[in-house]
């Protein structure tokens, strides 16, 4: 996508030889829906609803679609540039930013008077200053290219002619075009402003009305430098130049043909016409490059109207737009008949939000291995497990879907699909298993790992609702404003540290979070930046709440299997440690947050006035949120700040203990020994024990502390003292 | 990811090598076998060795000799025991045609697996003795060294730029000498024509030691370890979200890759970190590079006797604190199963995310971003997995214009007057242009184009006095066009004539008249105008 495309120009013949009639006719009668009224009309009418459209119209109305095409596909990078003889173009220098839309490209025709139909004396000098003024625009900068850099080195172009030629005209035309392009770039040499032209295709079309004959149907073509080349259409007004323009617009810039067949449409009964309908799409080729890993693609494509397509089913397999599929490219795609009903239905379908899967017809038997036609039968030692995937693939090649056509943001998008519903990954495991590799696994140890989870079961256990609210808060959406120096991205992030902070992980771990209204607002209220002082009162009020209650001897919404530490089992123990909890809790989630502002640490002081649970160490009262394992703190991520500042002992125990870096683990038995049981084990150990004495923590680990530091360092003869010589004797004399 | 074992059985398979096993007691039998019989070998022990129980790879078994003899001895299996058992008896045929047995191979992958992202196949072979194709040795001088995964790297992305979906095949040769340059140009080459993306080459034997002829054990562990650390595809990763943190395998390996507006290279960070979450419905299948799947990690320790864990070379020198015995670990599988801790979040994820229909937008590294989603699977209703889509580096993504500024929810739609914050799905802005297939343009390419818009027009005029402003509007829109396509002294001679001929034949409404004698006024004025001029009501 980044890459610059190539730019085109169009140069429109004003002259008058397109005055002239080119055969095309239209219509303004009124179809009624009452048939033979009609054709009673049709022949009373026809002489005066009749009208002849002049060759300037037909190319007007190629030109625009060719327009249309492109800029529906590359939106602004669309380099478009329209140049019709005789009409001066004011700004040279900004033509690559003079026709940003189609509506734009309409505007400008529209300020055009028709071509007069008396000829003009100096028609072919205007033609040779309108190709001059083309090259001159190839060679101009555009958005990308602003800043001269090595892409100027592939800078390439388009310049199609519509005229009518003799041979004569072509080599004036050929040999003006190779004069400036060269003078071109010499400029582009000595002006920065220029870039020199590496590639230019010259396309002249030969536009003639429908009477006159057409020499070839094929295009000639014509090297006249190794940078330029020129090639040469004829075309008859109408139909036919419409297909010319087509075929030139798929090879300048590389796009390709899909036809959509079989799209079902509601219909009224009175209709004759058909229910399913074949809609053309028009997309970059790389679209139809999955296809080739299957098959060459000629087994999919039809010619129509002497243009290729690639004919593809539409499928009512999911619309739900819900599904991820797997994808991995996607391009912008137009219809090519924009206007029609079945275009419009089409289009109408997929901006409403819903996605179509499109199929691809059968694959030929030449491109599939049939596996028993290879295998040997006697050799294939078919396990139990692996027979459902060997029925899989017969009935997998049956439905293959290729592409899928979808909306994003009302654009419309075509992604190639990776096909195949065979998917490896489905038969996966749940979990991934580490073992030590001297330990063989049973199988049936093997298999009760592997069983699989139970969704629901899971859900039970987790306070799943709670997360969901934190999923929802830091939702994304894109920003169009943006305050100068803030990433919004960051935002996100600072919102979950902020909230998963001190936020339990399962349901039987919390009595707080369980609480009903009002208490439920501390836990809120809390996490926001800033509090207002009727904020502050509202979580005063609920802990004095929960003071009531517990001089009332409420009961606490105490989770069913919640850990009691006591042995005693009476009722009223239980309830006292259900208070002491809460209050631990109350206190640990507030701590966390004491920081954010004044009121926080208001509101901290009133929890710690309470005196109702002792100040702890900073360790989670969360068992399962802590991780068995210690994390580096990741230099290269973004997030660094993030990092906890949890269990700051426990890091400095960790680093004691193996003073290890975390680097690089790809090899999972790194993962684990740092993380054996004995480790953890060692770690709690560490944990138990006294603080370190002065002297020691000096030391870097392993904390050995040198004895006698002196005592070689100072001859016994220099030494003033003296004490230290005779106190080794002393011992020595004693042992 | 599906792995193809592609043996040569051709006859240079049959030759006949010293094999040298080292007894315990420290005495050496020499044994002389067949090139077969060492592919053999080196299958059983790679399999044995790779045994992973999570059963993430899923082998088959490729003979090939000839162009048409070509047979799958097994299909695509996870159970390890199989392959070894059809590995045991190798045939040999005559000829050797490695470039159709690749093209098989490919089409073997795509029938069964379609167009997945990463494929594997591994050719043992024996290059040596081949010259049936002889390319100049001095263009390849480099080929003494090993590979080096950059320029791998390198050459898979070039690939990619020319056509994006050709590298998707890895290639992997294990040949039991070390081959000439010219054999290995060849190997290249045929990996090239067949489009695959050539990976690596392991080898027994050097070739330079031409006497030696001896394979020792420890040379078949060599590569098997070399080949080991290149196949085992997972790698272990943690899932941060905030403060809650998950350690988990991602398979297969999230493989480097280049930022295109930079050109730099970007390894993958160890740690995913959540970003926030976008609504399926808004990510919408955006592309991505590649698929992975994510496991929580379940550590797996022998239930019954307590077992002293033995040191492996790699732990030793990582950390010397594991280097000796082990705690006993006497909990029973399935409380370890509930006490895992680590994996609760990647769970509550998993829920939510399913229950969400969201996505969690990752930071695999600096710029570099990828979506975690919840997938079920067919096979089994009730559980799902997480799977990771790693987009391209950078803003890759036209319907996401910048992932930096995605902002969360709470930040972009703030509640109003400090109260509660209800989510509520918002759209996307849609970005300002004027499409084709959005907005009405007048297309006159094709006759019935025209013929819509003139039906439309007139049809209008029909139902005057009602509905003046669908009339005037298309009204404009004729108009405009007229002027567009150069059509207009043909089109508005003909138009007036229409309606004086519709007004005749009371075909419009009493009531309507004045409005189309006052467009009749209009057209006269605009076909001797040069400029269109917009019809309004008061100018009439």
């Amino acid at each position: 996508m980044d890459h610059q495309r190539n730019k085109a120009v169009l140069i429109l013949d004003h002259s008058s030889f397109f005055a002239r009639p080119s055969g095309v006719t239209f219509n303004v009668n009124v179809q009624n829906s009452d048939q033979q009224q009609q054709q009673q009309q049709d022949q009373i009418n026809n002489e005066n609803t009749l009208g002849m459209k002049s060759l300037w119209t037909c190319i007007v109305e190629c030109v625009l679609e060719y327009c249309r095409i492109l800029f529906d596909i590359f939106e602004d990078d669309a380099l478009i540039t329209l140049i019709v003889t005789g009409i001066d173009q004011r700004d040279q220098s900004s033509c690559w930013n003079r026709y940003k839309n189609l509506s734009q490209c309409m505007d400008f025709f529209a300020g055009i008077q028709p071509p007069n139909e008396r000829s003009l004396i100096n028609d072919d000098d205007l033609l040779k200053h309108s190709l001059n003024e083309a090259i001159t625009a190839l060679c101009t900068r555009s958005k990308k290219q602003n800043i001269p850099n090595d892409l100027d080195y592939t800078n390439s172009g388009h310049i199609i002619l519509f005229s009518t030629f003799n041979n004569k005209r072509i080599a004036t035309i050929e040999k003006d075009a190779q004069t400036f392009h060269q003078s071109h770039n010499h400029m582009a040499l000595e002006m920065t402003d220029f870039v020199p032209l590496t590639k230019c295709d010259l396309t002249l079309v030969d536009v003639r009305p429908l009477d006159q004959p057409i020499p070839t149907s094929n295009p000639e073509f014509n090297l006249i430098t190794s940078i330029l080349h020129r090639t040469l259409y004829y075309a008859q007004a109408g139909q036919m130049l419409f297909t010319r323009m087509l075929q030139i617009l798929l090879k300048q810039h590389n796009l390709a043909l899909t036809t959509v067949t079989g799209i079902p449409m509601k219909e009224d009964v009175a209709s004759r016409s058909s229910l399913n309908y074949d809609v053309d799409i028009v997309h970059p080729a790389e679209v139809h490059h999955s296809l080739r890993e299957r098959a060459p693609l000629k087994y999919w494509r039809q010619i129509k109207d002497d243009v290729e397509t690639i004919v593809l089913k539409w499928s009512a397999f999911s619309y739900d737009p819900e599904n991820y599929y797997d994808t991995y490219s996607a391009y912008r795609f137009s219809p090519l008949d924009v206007n029609s009903r079945e275009s419009a239905c089409l289009t109408n379908f997929l901006l409403s939000g819903k996605c179509v899967l499109l199929e691809l017809g059968n694959i030929p038997n030449e491109c599939a291995v049939n596996i028993n036609e290879y295998g040997d039968e006697n050799c294939f030692n078919t396990s139990e497990n692996d027979l459902s995937s060997l029925t899989t693939t017969t009935t997998a090649t049956n439905r293959l879907f290729s592409h899928m056509i979808i909306s994003h943001n009302q654009e419309l998008m075509i992604h190639a699909i990776a096909f195949g519903s065979n998917n490896p990954m489905s038969k996966i495991g749940p979990c991934y298993i580490v073992n030590d590799e001297k330990d063989n696994m049973s199988i049936n140890d093997l298999e009760e790992l592997m069983d699989e989870i139970d969704d629901d079961n899971l859900e039970k256990d987790l306070r799943v609702e709670s997360f969901i609210n934190i999923i929802r808060t830091t939702t994304l959406y894109p920003l169009e404003t943006m305050t100068s120096g803030k990433i919004p991205i960051e935002d996100s992030l600072r919102l979950l540290e902020r909230h998963t902070r001190r936020c339990p992980l399962l349901t039987n771990e919390t009595i707080l979070f369980n609480m009903p209204s009002p208490i439920n607002l501390l836990t809120s209220l809390i996490l926001r930046e800033k509090l207002s002082d009727d904020d502050v009162s509202k979580c005063l009020i609920a802990l004095k709440y929960i003071d009531n209650m517990e001089r009332n001897g409420e009961q606490l919404p105490v989770p069913n299997n919640f850990q009691y530490t006591t042995k005693i089992v009476t009722n009223k123990a239980k309830k006292d440690e259900a208070y002491r909890f809460l209050w631990r809790e109350i206190e640990y989630f507030v701590r966390g947050y004491k920081e954010t502002s004044d009121s926080h640490r208001h509101i901290y002081q009133n929890i710690v006035d309470r005196r109702k649970t002792d100040i702890e160490n900073d360790s989670s009262i969360y068992q399962s949120n802590k991780i068995d394992f210690i994390f580096p703190t990741d230099e290269t991520s973004s997030t660094s700040t993030m990092i906890t500042k949890r269990d700051k002992n426990l890091q400095e125990n960790n680093e004691k203990m193996n003073g290890r870096v975390w680097t690089e683990f790809n090899d999972i038995k790194q993962v684990v020994s740092a993380n054996s049981l004995r480790d953890m084990w060692n770690r709690k150990q560490q944990e138990k024990r006294a603080p370190e004495f002065d002297g020691r923590a000096e030391y870097p680990p392993p904390r050995l502390i040198p004895l006698y530091v002196n005592l070689n360092s100072k001859t016994s003869l220099t030494n003033p003292i003296g004490i230290q010589p005779i106190l080794t004797t002393n011992i020595s004399e004693k042992i | 990811m599906p792995t193809i074992l592609l043996i040569d059985c051709s006859l240079g398979m049959a030759e006949r090598f010293s094999f040298v096993t080292k007894q315990q007691n420290n005495m050496a039998t020499t044994m002389n076998i067949e090139k077969r019989s060492l592919v053999a070998k080196i299958i059983e022990s790679l399999m044995t060795n790779t045994n992973s129980p999570t059963k993430l790879e899923t082998i088959a078994l490729v003979f090939f000799a000839g162009r048409d003899t070509i047979k799958i001895v097994q299909h695509f299996t996870k159970n390890t025991d199989d392959i070894i058992k059809s590995v045991q008896k190798l045939p040999i045929f005559g000829d050797f045609s490695l470039k159709s047995a690749i093209d098989f191979a490919k089409k073997y992958l795509t029938t069964t697996f379609g167009g997945q992202r990463s494929q594997k196949i591994l050719v043992f072979t024996d290059s040596s003795h081949r010259d049936d194709d002889p390319i100049k040795e001095s263009t390849y001088n480099n080929s003494n060294q090993m590979d080096i995964d950059l320029r791998k790297v390198i050459t898979n992305d070039e690939r990619d730029k020319t056509s994006l979906s050709n590298s998707t095949t890895d290639i992997s040769f294990v040949c039991i000498r070390k081959p000439s340059s010219s054999d290995r140009a060849r190997l290249e080459d045929i990996t090239e024509q067949t489009q695959c993306s050539f990976s690596k080459i392991y080898w027994l034997l050097n070739r330079d030691v031409e006497n030696n002829t001896t394979i020792t054990n420890e040379m078949i562990q060599d590569v098997i370890t070399q080949i080991k650390s290149d196949i085992m595809d997972v790698f272990i990763s943690i899932l941060k979200c905030g403060h809650y943190e998950s350690q988990l395998a991602v398979y297969p390996k999230i493989k480097p890759a280049i930022l295109q507006t930079t050109g730099e290279l970007l390894q993958p960070s160890n740690t995913l970190t959540v970003n926030g979450f976008i609504e399926l419905s808004s990510i919408r299948s955006a592309m991505a590079t590649s698929k992975h799947i994510l496991l929580p990690i379940q550590r797996y320790t022998r239930p019954q006797p307590p077992m002293p864990m033995f040191a492996t070379k790699k732990s030793a020198i990582s950390s010397s604190s594991s280097s000796s015995t082990t705690a006993t670990a006497n909990s029973s599988l399935t409380t370890q199963k509930k006490s895992n801790a680590a994996n609760n979040f990647y769970y509550l994820l998993l829920i939510s995310l399913k229950k969400e229909k969201s996505a969690a937008l990752i930071s695999v590294n600096d710029q570099w971003f990828g979506a975690i989603h919840c997938q079920k699977f067919e096979r089994k209703k009730k559980s799902s997995r997480l799977i990771l889509s790693v987009f391209e580096p950078g803003d890759c993504i036209p319907w996401i214009s910048s992932f930096e500024r995605l902002g969360p929810y709470a930040l972009v739609f703030p509640p109003a007057n400090n109260s509660e914050l209800v989510y509520k799905k918002q759209q996307w802005p849609v970005k300002p242009f004027a499409r084709s297939y959005t907005e009405t343009f007048l297309i006159w390419c094709r006759q019935n184009n025209f013929q819509n818009d003139i039906n439309k027009f007139v049809r209008a005029s029909a139902k005057l006095p009602d509905k003046v402003n669908i009339f005037h509007r298309e009204l404009n829109k004729i108009c405009r066009g007229a002027f567009i396509y150069g059509l207009r002294d043909r089109l508005f001679h003909l138009l007036r004539q229409l309606f004086q001929h519709q007004i005749q034949t009371n075909k419009i409404k009493p009531d309507g008249i004045k409005y189309v004698q006052n467009v009749i006024m209009y057209m006269n004025r605009l076909s001797s105008s040069d400029r269109y001029i917009k019809y309004e009501e008061t100018s009439a």
